[in-house]
């Protein structure tokens, strides 16, 4: 090479670029002090820039951020975590009473297995005993509540229970709606 | 307890998806020292620098559940870190006209200046060596490329990706950055 290396030369080595193209430069560079000299220089100025130190910020940087932040648990978080609260809540603290417990969840499941097992060996009579027991309750359901509604509401009872049922359904859903979403806008403390 | 410290990001915003306060706060104790840094380092005002950054992790936070685990959080941060960094620059950017009407003869100034205190000790000692007023006179958008190629250690894609330019962008701004380093500095050397 018979001339000096170009800027752009320079940066491709100063970017440790590997090549074909890259050997002649290597080459010239190691024959001449001034293109050395320029490396060089290129070299501390991105070890000065390397070097420069980290800058923190003050020590209340994550508290101030922190109350400006609110949190949105979704609802399936929340439930798994209230259902883990009430398992801890019960599960007992000593060994012995683990060990009970757990041995009173075995007899449960036991007893549960055993009763599926029959129904299953006996599934005819078990399905009319079923269906036996939903034809009487829900027949005496609808009498007590055609009764009920009848003597407190008059003529109109049961339309006027149904339309109040109606309206404490929708009515609980939107007020665990607005405690949800009450509950989930907290900001961090 | 919750042990996050060898978690990676992407498990540690998964957690915070979930609204788990310490994700939150672990996110801030990974990336508040770079993010101020390079903020800091923008707009060369510590003040300043406090809020931009503060807003930057407010923005990221309160949006977590928007963040898709195929793009590295790090880059999200830098990006918003960094575009709020420079629309600061060009808001807080006056340019004044002289008497003559002669445009060449415009200055800019700070919006407020203020007299020395020891937030200004403080800064001198951070910012004012010579490397650190050296980038400090960098055009902004070469500022940015520097200080992530240099300082954060990125590579050129990921600034690329950051910033949201070419990477033959990138590396030109990389290096006219270094050249005009070398001229800043050149004086420094000689004496």
């Amino acid at each position: 090479m018979d001339r000096h290396l170009l800027p752009e030369e320079l940066e491709q080595l100063l970017d440790g670029d590997i090549g074909a193209d890259i050997v002649p430069l290597e080459a010239h560079v190691r024959g001449c002090s001034r293109c050395q000299a320029e490396l060089d220089q290129g070299r501390r100025i991105i070890e000065a820039v390397e070097h420069a130190p980290p800058l923190d910020p003050s020590p209340l940087f994550a508290i101030h951020v922190m109350t400006q932040v609110h949190v949105r648990v979704p609802w399936r978080v929340s439930a798994r975590d209230a259902i883990e609260r009430w398992a801890e809540r019960l599960t007992p603290r000593s060994r012995p009473m683990r060990v009970l417990a757990g041995a009173g969840a075995l007899a449960t499941a036991t007893v549960l297995s055993a009763g599926c097992a029959w129904l299953l060996t006996h599934f005819n009579a078990a399905l009319f005993v079923a269906r036996l027991v939903a034809t009487r309750v829900g027949s005496s359901a609808v009498v007590v509540g055609h009764g009920v509604a009848t003597t407190l509401l008059g003529g109109a009872g049961p339309q006027a229970a149904l339309v109040a049922l109606v309206g404490a359904l929708v009515a609980a859903v939107i007020l665990r709606s607005v405690v949800a979403v009450a509950r989930r806008q907290r900001p961090l403390a | 307890m919750l042990e996050l410290t060898n978690l990676p990001d992407a498990d540690v915003v998964a957690l915070a998806q979930q609204g788990r306060e310490v994700a939150f706060r672990e996110l801030l104790r990974r990336y508040q020292r770079p993010v101020f840094s390079l903020v800091y380092r923008m707009v060369r005002d510590r003040e300043t620098a406090e809020e931009l950054a503060q807003d930057t992790f407010v923005k990221v936070l309160s949006h977590i559940d928007q963040y898709s685990p195929e793009f590295k959080l790090s880059s999200w941060l830098f990006k918003i870190a960094n575009n709020v960094a420079i629309d600061h620059l060009r808001k807080g950017r006056l340019a004044t006209v002289s008497m003559s009407g002669n445009p060449e003869e415009g200055k800019s100034f700070d919006v407020a200046a203020h007299s020395p205190s020891a937030l200004d000790a403080l800064e001198a000692r951070e910012i004012g060596s010579s490397i650190e007023r050296a980038i400090g006179a960098l055009r902004p958008e070469y500022r940015a490329c520097i200080l992530m190629r240099h300082v954060e250690g990125r590579s050129y894609e990921e600034i690329a990706a950051t910033l949201d330019l070419p990477m033959g962008t990138v590396k030109t701004y990389i290096h006219r950055a270094r050249n005009e380093l070398r001229k800043l500095l050149e004086p420094d050397r000689k004496s």
